[in-house]
């Protein structure tokens, strides 16, 4: 109960916050909202299946160059040109899974840098990308009756695509999928051993994150109008691994948090851009050696800790849905503590 | 013909800093389990502290040993503030702590030196070099020399000295090592520093040739763990045969096809490498998830 008015609660301040805030905050909260798919689904790639990516920018580059060129080129409609992004992402993402996924934790980061720094450097010497000097003038999404050039609207379309991400990854992460998510990260050959088809559960993951990141670079190119291949680099690959770590991935909500703090920070201090940078490090270097669950891992467990212990989830801001109680599933066993 | 020759030797200097930053990679791989991302960093703070002494009016000698010294220094500052704390971390966490240690080296030496690309003079002057038609200059003697000379000069440090002994007993079994009294905590050190004296040589080698920039560093990162993973990653051997091997990859790709794509030729490099050839050329144990 209390959750669901949470959830209610923050939602609704959501939606509200146009009306409220300043266009400097508008503009820093749609950002957020923007790359918040993205974050999502590294969130449930490495959170819930365990395997990590260090090239998301790759698949937020494709979403955001194939939906810009669709419509600048071909004259595309914007909603299709970013679905075809989308599936673009997934597309190439399922093309490299196979051979990738077969490599774990270090070799499966370094060998998703390799690929994010190669689409990096595809987008920079291509004709078609315009490289650095990049592509201008790609249209806003239209709808009869709304326009998205203002921004308190394309707010709310980034909300609205935000919240269906979540809802979906939310629902995903609860299935048997999500199960069996949890079930390959603690022991592959166990989840094997009882029927787990390894390799489609971990590639479903893999397109999954790979296709947010491919939305979220669309929403990117059609809210800016413009991009260029400096935004593509490896610091943003980084950048969103250090949003799912910072927010703390044993929770979706981490990923929302992760992403709103992030944003924050870098806005407060934005005058001195070099210190921001110290900060994502530092903020890297702290949560690795003090607290790994996150600003969600760790309020939790403080919260927990404020409630005598007692009980192991629950609590408003513990939404963790793969913890979700299940009845019936292929596996005794969700929560094996790592 | 005289293209190829010329290509190579372009590629045995680039691979010879390669090959230093990889056997950096290498080192501390094998006696702490980290997988040091800031090994880049490193190379540019080396390349920086040796401009900043040199500008001081020290000979240049003076300031590239001192900078190596230096780099060395603050590596052993930032491992006594971080990984040395965490001993028991995981190889990912430790992967990622440095992966925040390289960012905050970056943004100090963007800080301090500011984004202005730095060089220094050559070691020594005089004409290019002719060698089997391909033409070289001094500098990259030096750093090919250089090279040469450190790999045998650590083979017997790890062969002869007793700290060498210690850490070529914690890679190979560090619970044991343990048990047998010697200190896996000050040899993690010891070898961080090490390591990252040996990527700050290869910036004080290159800083004649190309520059030295704050933003290059992650680059150097991704390059040396190419060139370790190419030539087998933990294997010191792999580290100098992977390092020369991609510094040609890269220059042949390079000349023969493009200059724009010269990155990717490495990177396609990591990727194909870590599929499948995992234990890389030397073959070693593969890299532990």
């Amino acid at each position: 109960m209390l959750r669901k008015a949470s959830v209610g609660l923050v939602v609704a301040v959501a939606l509200v916050a146009p009306l409220v805030v300043d266009l400097f905050w508008l503009n820093l909260l749609t950002l957020a909202l923007i790359y918040m798919p993205m974050v999502i689904g590294l969130n449930v790639l490495f959170g819930k299946a365990n395997l990590v990516s260090f090239g998301q920018g790759g698949f937020f580059a494709i979403g955001a160059y194939v939906s810009a060129l669709l419509t600048l080129q071909r004259g595309w409609n914007v909603w299709l040109a970013m679905l075809v992004g989308c599936v673009a992402a997934v597309v190439i993402g399922y093309v490299i899974a196979r051979p990738v996924l077969r490599l774990k934790g270090l070799s499966l980061a370094m060998a998703t840098l390799a690929f994010g720094q190669m689409v990096f450097i595809l987008v920079q010497q291509l004709d078609v990308t315009g490289g650095p000097v990049g592509l201008s003038g790609i249209p806003a999404p239209s709808a009869p009756g709304i326009d998205f050039l203002e921004p308190r609207n394309f707010y709310w379309l980034a909300l609205a695509v935000a919240v269906l991400a979540f809802v979906i990854a939310s629902n995903l992460a609860r299935s048997r999928y999500g199960r069996m998510f949890h079930a390959l990260a603690d022991s592959e050959v166990a989840s094997r051993s009882v029927g787990v088809r390894v390799d489609r559960v971990k590639t479903l993951a893999f397109c999954f994150a790979a296709g947010l990141a491919g939305v979220a670079g669309a929403m990117y190119a059609h809210y800016f109008s413009f991009i260029s291949s400096d935004t593509f680099n490896l610091e943003l690959s980084l950048l969103v691994v250090i949003m799912v770590v910072v927010g703390g991935m044993k929770d979706l909500w981490g990923a929302v948090v992760g992403t709103i703090a992030i944003f924050v920070m870098r806005e407060y201090l934005r005058s001195y851009q070099e210190y921001s940078e110290l900060v994502y490090g530092l903020l890297l270097i702290l949560v690795f050696m003090f607290a790994r669950g996150g600003i969600t891992g760790t309020a939790k467990a403080v919260f927990r800790r404020l409630r005598g212990g007692t009980d192991s989830g629950g609590g408003p801001g513990a939404g963790d849905g793969a913890a979700a109680p299940v009845a019936a599933g292929p596996l005794p066993k969700q929560e094996v503590g790592r | 013909m005289d293209q190829a020759i010329q290509f190579t030797l372009a590629g045995l200097t680039t691979g010879s800093i390669y090959a230093l930053i990889a056997l950096g990679f290498t080192l501390t791989y094998n006696s702490s389990g980290v997988v040091n991302f800031a090994q880049g960093e490193f190379v540019m703070l080396g390349g920086f502290l040796a401009v900043a002494l040199y500008l001081t009016g020290l000979p240049l000698g003076l300031a590239a040993v001192g900078a190596v010294i230096g780099s060395a220094l603050i590596a052993g500052i930032v491992h006594l503030l971080t990984l040395s704390r965490v001993p028991k971390l995981d190889t990912f966490g430790l992967l990622m702590v440095t992966v925040g240690i390289a960012i905050v080296l970056r943004t100090l030496m963007l800080l301090v030196w500011g984004s202005e690309e730095r060089s220094l003079p050559a070691f020594t002057d005089g004409e290019s070099i002719h060698v089997l038609g391909g033409t070289m200059p001094p500098q990259a003697l030096w750093v090919i020399g250089t090279a040469l000379v450190a790999m045998p000069l650590l083979y017997v440090f790890f062969t002869r000295t007793r700290i060498g002994d210690a850490m070529m007993a914690a890679s190979d079994n560090r619970t044991g090592a343990k048990i047998v009294g010697i200190r896996t905590n000050r040899v993690a050190l010891f070898a961080f520093m090490l390591g990252a004296g040996l990527a700050a040589l290869g910036g004080v080698l290159i800083a004649p040739i190309t520059t030295i920039s704050f933003a290059l560093g992650l680059e150097f990162s991704v390059k040396g763990f190419t060139a370790a993973v190419l030539g087998g990653f933990g294997s010191p051997v792999g580290a100098v045969v992977g390092g020369l091997s991609l510094g040609l990859i890269e220059k042949f790709g390079a000349g023969y096809i493009s200059t724009g794509y010269q990155d990717l030729f490495a990177l396609a490099t990591l990727l194909v490498i870590l599929i499948i050839l995992p234990r890389g050329i030397v073959g070693s144990r593969a890299l532990e998830a």
